[in-house]
């Protein structure tokens, strides 16, 4: 069941899965080189109020990503991860 | 001259390092091709050795045009026969993260046949964790020497100045191998690394993120949140005002035993109002400059500065604008001067154009007097609501609020038309973690930018202040500012100002507060012949009512300065950052049409409503 890396719940790991069709290549470039490889496992560390980025980590470092990204990204929830 | 290169991401402790090996002795340079600038120094012990700080960026692969700037300037760097060696700098304690954009750049350093050295940062702060590094084994793998190095104890640096030496002595072979791979092997390559040499520093993130719990919390991360800003904007008042007052005096008792050693008249008015007038136009701007760099620079060491960015995005998107925007315009309420400086933190091209659109429609303190004299003289010092409300209070916060809204109405409008997207970063932001600043590299960078200031900004505002001067003094030598140059010039465009009913007295004032905005109020008092105008306002507001300016002149010449881009010094300084006369231009014409236009439309509603 894939989800969007947007929709993860703090403290939820995801495997990533695939970037969206719509995502400039650009920043699909600029996603990878900060880490976010498909494969790569991604924790919502922190989902502020109001819409705010959301903290993620990945491969040992920590990003906020707005929606317009993180909406794009594509994840497989890691549930027995989760409680690691 | 050789010189040898600093390069790293964001957040690797790079500048530290730079500090450290040049003993904090940098001086802020142009590096060929790059638009950005550098700062480059001598390395301690080796002063044959230039070494250069590189701008921080995630990588070679550019996405922004200003990214492909530093890109190409890395890569002409390389082909400069004087480069001795590239220093890459990673931080040891998120290895995973910075490994991609090392193995880029070891990769263009082999193919250009330049040395490498990887400088793992922060090895103290492994150590204390229990973890271990194994910078031998990567060296190994990677082929180049690997110095596990601390920027903030020094440990490391010995063996780093003994390995630039002799880069061979080290006993590992150094072979090219990572020179002939794509970019996708290289992406598989650093994975594949960062599994192998990254301990688990997983007890590191943990403690950092149990911060992000109260300073990310929806309610107490919002009060947190406004007790900073609260701090940030006391700084400004309560420690750099008294400073300001104080340059403002040395210079005016520096002016007093100059002044009456010169021999004709001309000439001590020249000296006392033109140039020691002159050099207060922008000096008096450097305790604040120097003060919001320092306060601006505790947060973002800190990794407060992340936080708080995030914590606006989401509103500040809304006008076009980006979470890192939010510091700028903050510091624009003060004064536009650092509120510009601080924009050059705003990485997308195109929020940072936004930024600077809405930084000089912030209420700046320069505004207070003119609003003060203004509301002094047309607003009732009656109180509303039983006395909970006064009306000259009240004014006052509708004005300044008017100047932030019309900012934000700006930058949305613009966004939404003008303003091309494909110069737009998204907002991706690594949360750095929470570290204590350290003082001395602190007061360096706002030494640095104060005196960036003063030798760029200065000499043109110096210039004008001049120019504005001998217009009003010549040719009767001061006697009439009305029959001077600058009063003809105020008759001249009387009709620009007749229809929101200001006579050439007030054209002048205008003309002359271009300098800047508290101008107005000195060349108002001196227009009335009052002395000291900027200290009493009381004669000049009772001269302002007793000259037949209406109310709703009054209300229009508030809307006026709330808008009108009147600061020689922002324009200096908008004109070296963005390194065009363009957009200040552009700027000073549409925000001057913009304050006419809405002066002119309040002249006549409030004219309508009082009558």
């Amino acid at each position: 069941m894939t989800r969007r890396l947007w929709d993860l719940r703090a403290g939820e790991r995801g495997r990533l899965a695939a970037f969206d069709e719509d995502l400039d290549p650009r920043y699909r470039t600029r996603l990878t080189e900060l880490g976010f490889q498909p494969g790569a496992v991604v924790e919502c560390m922190r989902r502020p109020a109001f819409g705010a980025p959301r903290v993620f980590r990945v491969r040992g470092a920590v990003f906020s990503l707005e929606d317009v990204l993180a909406r794009r990204v594509l994840v497989e929830p890691e549930e027995a991860a989760a409680g690691a | 001259m050789s010189s040898a290169l600093l390069i790293g991401s964001p957040n690797s402790g790079k500048s530290l390092l730079f500090n450290r090996l040049t003993g904090l002795h940098q001086k802020v340079a142009n590096f060929p091709g790059i638009t950005v600038e550098v700062g480059s120094g001598s390395m301690l012990g080796r002063p044959e050795l230039t070494l250069v700080d590189f701008p921080g960026t995630y990588s070679l692969l550019p996405i922004s045009g200003e990214e492909r700037i530093a890109s190409d300037g890395f890569h002409q760097a390389l082909r400069d026969p004087e480069l001795d060696a590239v220093l890459c700098i990673v931080d040891a304690t998120r290895l995973e993260k910075s490994l991609h954009f090392a193995l880029q750049v070891i990769r263009e350093c082999q193919r250009a046949g330049k040395p490498v050295f990887l400088l793992a940062n922060m090895a103290d702060v492994l150590r204390r964790h229990g973890l271990a590094f194994d910078a031998d084994g990567l060296a190994h793998r990677l082929g180049i020497p690997v110095i596990a190095v601390s920027a903030r104890s020094g440990e490391g640096l010995e063996a780093l100045r003994a390995s630039l030496d002799a880069p061979s002595e080290r006993g590992t072979p150094f072979v090219p191998r990572l020179k002939d791979l794509s970019d996708e092997q290289l992406s598989a390559e650093a994975a594949e690394l960062a599994r192998e040499f990254s301990g688990d520093t997983d007890v590191l993130i943990r403690s950092h993120a149990r911060l992000d719990g109260f300073f990310l919390h929806s309610f107490f991360g919002g009060i947190a949140f406004f007790a900073i800003m609260y701090l940030l904007f006391q700084s400004i008042f309560t420690w750099a005002a008294p400073v300001m007052d104080a340059v403002e005096g040395g210079i005016g008792l520096a002016a007093d035993a100059v002044v009456p050693l010169l021999p004709s008249q001309t000439l001590r008015d020249f000296t006392a109002d033109a140039l020691f007038g002159g050099i207060g136009a922008f000096l008096v701007f450097v305790p604040q400059i120097f003060v919001l760099t320092v306060v601006v620079g505790i947060m973002e060491d800190s990794g407060y500065m992340a936080r708080a960015a995030l914590i606006c995005h989401r509103p500040l998107r809304f006008f076009g604008l980006s979470g890192k925007s939010f510091v700028p315009m903050l510091s624009g309420v003060a004064c536009a001067i650092p509120g510009i400086y601080a924009a050059r933190t705003v990485d997308s091209p195109r929020r940072r154009l936004l930024t600077y659109l809405a930084v000089p429609l912030m209420p700046c303190s320069a505004r207070l007097p003119v609003y003060t004299v203004l509301i002094a003289a047309f607003i009732p010092a009656q109180t509303a609501l039983g006395g909970l409300v006064g009306l000259q209070g009240l004014a006052m916060f509708l004005i300044y609020f008017f100047g932030m809204v019309v900012g934000l109405l700006v930058t949305a409008l613009v966004s939404r038309t003008r303003v091309r997207a494909d110069d737009d970063l998204p907002f991706v932001l690594e949360m750095p973690p929470y570290r204590l600043p350290s003082w001395r590299p602190l007061l360096r960078n706002a030494w640095n930018r104060s005196r960036h200031f003063v030798t760029k900004a200065g000499v043109v505002i110096f210039a004008v202040t001049v120019t504005v001067w001998v217009l009003g003094y010549f040719p009767n030598f001061g006697a009439d500012l009305g029959a001077s140059w600058l009063g003809a010039l105020g008759r001249v465009i009387e009709p620009v100002f007749e229809p929101i009913g200001l006579d050439w007295r007030y054209g002048v004032a205008i003309l002359s507060s271009f300098l800047a905005r508290e101008v107005f109020v000195g060349t108002l008092g001196a227009i009335f012949g009052i002395e000291g105008a900027e200290e009493d306002f009381v004669p000049l507001v009772e001269k302002l009512q007793a000259s037949g300016l209406s109310v709703a002149s009054g209300f229009a010449l508030l809307v006026f300065y709330a808008i009108a881009l009147q600061c020689v010094s922002t324009l200096a300084l908008l004109a070296r950052e963005t390194r065009s006369v363009r957009l200040p231009a552009q700027l000073f014409l549409a925000y001057g049409l913009l304050a006419y236009v809405l002066a002119f439309v309040t002249y006549r509603l409030v004219g309508a409503l009082a009558g």
